[in-house]
């Protein structure tokens, strides 16, 4: 009963968090003084012309209204224009994309597998490693490992994921030539040159983001082993192994995954820059492109869609403290 | 009588000014004075560019004689010689150190000024939301909790495109950085703020008449200078790496304004035939957020008693 209040009201939260996002997005995107109509109606553009585009597309109509219709459209679809020529977007429709005459949410989700690819791939090596290297350097604190550790830690973090990359590039592909230079393969189409494409970006992500992670494994773990439970444990005779390996370890997770569902966020963003430096055609090169061609309903489907994916992952990261924490689901 | 701002056994130690503690910290770590010095030196290189591009005797200006028949930097090592201290730009033949030296100003200008407005914002916002409670404190954190888990690198990265190309650049970053900034600073400054109203001296403060504006900067300010001053310097190289990372993707700082940024974006296309061009904007870059990350540390070590014993 108690969990199920609790994963309700997260629910509930989250949708909430949602429509405001939503929202403000929305009106930002919409009061700026770019106009997707008079992109798309093409030089030499008449006033007609402009006129017709802003009214297939649904612009002439005042901002809050175009609000509710991109609202109605995520719910039941829309069409746009009337007869022959109009253009059925169905639900979820998360804006229509008039320069590529496709609708965002399929445009997205056919390349939402390269950036998940890169991401989770990155996100694998980074959490094994970091909170292992973390774990590792707070049991052997203050040995060469624990101070080499530390200090890789403080590169990552300081690293920006670009400048890694062209360095990993420079070095791996270039100078030794062991990997391919760029490029993504379909995961259907051969899953070894899938990993082969993918194993430069993983590993500089993954240098990056397993950095913070040991930081903050370690400083917990250190934390965490001060505490009385840890002395019952080895007094009750347990073997160091299980003491830190299940009962300090699941006190550490606890910041982890918190830390994971923020990074979840940057981490979406950080494919913008991977896909770039690595060239890779997911999301993110999506979303470049868009500011390229100056294509708002692009920009607009990308941004709601990265802010609905990340504030899903919070919602199942708030769930996975729950199970992890008793006196998180108290709320 | 335990104080809840210092849980967990502490040895007294003397009472120093704030700054004769940061000092001592600064100069108490192995390799912390160096990097100290590192930001000393980028800070000047910003300050004082036109005059150190004067004394290399180059400008910012395009000149195509600094390149070979390819378009790339004629000469060795990407164009490095007496004249042109950090070499050329390919296809340009832009004095390098001249890009790097103004860079380093755009960097510095976005991300301290970024780190003020963020400070500012959290501190007034997580004060009052600390001190005042009631429906403004769960409106605040509630706030903070929304912008924190969106995808803000994206939605400013869309503004970014969407943003009129008159509309001063850096002004818009330092604004767009420093709203998204402030709920972390908040946090931190709010959870501290709610204890200190707690105590004694707020009480008696209040008891005494001090209506909340004497509160807020007699008695709670004072005690809350250690805890920002950590975070604040923590904010700055997240906020250099942001307007840089924006920058590169070509939405930050447009050209031609210099930006180390936009100077690596460019680098990309030369990994192969000009490698050396990477290597000065990009060791910037990685030197500057370095430098402030490791002196942040150590101020934190320093000033925040909970983190003392521990690393």
């Amino acid at each position: 009963m108690r969990t199920a209040r609790f994963v309700l009201t997260r629910f509930a939260g989250m949708l909430l968090v949602l429509l405001i996002v939503t929202f403000i997005t929305f009106v930002v995107f919409y009061l700026m003084p770019s106009d997707p109509a008079r992109l798309a109606c093409g030089r030499p553009c008449s006033p007609e012309n402009l006129a017709l585009a802003r009214e297939f597309m649904g612009f002439d109509r005042p901002w809050y209204l175009q609000f509710t219709d991109f609202l109605g459209g995520i719910f039941a679809g829309r069409t746009f224009g009337t007869g022959a020529a109009a253009i059925h977007c169905p639900a979820p429709c998360f804006g229509y994309d008039f320069q590529n005459s496709i609708a965002v949410l399929p445009e997205i989700g056919g390349r939402i597998e390269v950036s998940f690819s890169v991401a989770l791939g990155a996100a694998v090596i980074w959490l094994v490693t970091g909170v292992g290297l973390g774990v590792l350097s707070a049991l052997r604190r203050g040995t060469a490992l624990d101070r080499i550790t530390m200090a890789g830690a403080m590169a990552g973090v300081s690293m920006p994921a670009y400048l890694a990359g062209m360095i990993g590039i420079t070095i791996f592909a270039f100078a030794l030539d062991m990997v391919p230079k760029n490029g993504y393969v379909p995961i259907g189409q051969s899953v070894g040159q899938w990993a082969w494409h993918l194993v430069l970006p993983w590993f500089v992500l993954a240098f990056l983001h397993a950095a913070i992670y040991a930081r903050l494994t370690r400083g917990q773990m250190l934390e965490t082993l001060g505490e009385d439970f840890i002395r019952t444990a080895r007094a009750k005779g347990l073997t160091e192994t299980k003491v830190v390996g299940k009962h300090a370890l699941r006190n550490v997770l606890l910041p982890v995954v918190t830390v994971f569902g923020v990074d979840l966020g940057a981490l979406l963003a950080g494919t913008v820059i991977t896909e770039r430096i690595f060239g890779m055609a997911g999301v993110g090169k999506l979303l470049v492109d868009g500011i390229a061609s100056m294509n708002l309903p692009v920009l607009l489907g990308v941004t709601l869609f990265s802010a609905l994916l990340v504030t899903f992952m919070n919602f199942l990261v708030d769930l996975g403290y729950g199970a992890l924490d008793p006196r998180a689901r108290l709320i | 009588m335990s104080d809840p701002l210092l849980p967990g056994a502490l040895e007294p130690t003397a009472a120093r000014s704030l700054p004769a503690a940061l000092w001592r910290a600064v100069r108490s770590g192995r390799w912390t004075p160096a990097f100290a010095v590192v930001i000393v030196l980028i800070v000047v290189m910003a300050v004082a560019a036109d005059l150190l591009v004067l004394i290399e005797g180059q400008s910012l200006t395009p000149n195509v004689h600094n390149l070979g028949p390819t378009g790339l930097p004629a000469g060795t090592l990407g164009g490095i010689s007496a004249s042109h201290w950090f070499g050329v730009e390919p296809l340009t033949g832009i004095d390098l150190f001249a890009l790097v030296a103004h860079g380093a100003r755009t960097s510095l200008l976005v991300g301290l000024a970024a780190t003020a407005v963020a400070t500012v914002l959290g501190v007034l916002i997580g004060v009052s939301a600390g001190y005042l409670g009631g429906w403004w404190d769960r409106a605040v954190t509630w706030t903070a909790d929304v912008i924190l888990g969106f995808p803000y690198l994206i939605f400013m990265i869309a503004l970014g495109a969407v943003a009129p190309v008159d509309f001063p650049r850096q002004l818009l970053l330092i604004v767009v950085l420093g709203f998204f900034g402030w709920p972390r600073i908040a946090r931190i400054v709010r959870s501290q703020a709610l204890s200190l109203s707690k105590r004694n001296f707020v009480a008696a403060a209040k008891v005494m008449g001090g209506g909340p504006w004497h509160v807020f900067a007699r008695e709670l300010l004072p005690n809350l200078w250690a805890p920002v001053i950590v975070i604040a310097s923590l904010t700055i190289p997240s906020m250099i790496g942001s307007e840089a990372a924006l920058s590169f993707l070509g939405v930050g700082v447009l050209p031609p304004t210099p930006s180390w940024g936009h100077t690596i974006s460019i680098a990309i296309d030369f990994l192969e035939t000009d490698p050396m061009y990477l290597v000065f904007p990009g060791l910037m870059l990685f030197g500057i957020t370095l430098a402030f990350n490791v002196v942040g540390d150590v101020v934190r070590d320093a000033l925040d008693p909970r983190t003392g014993g521990r690393s």
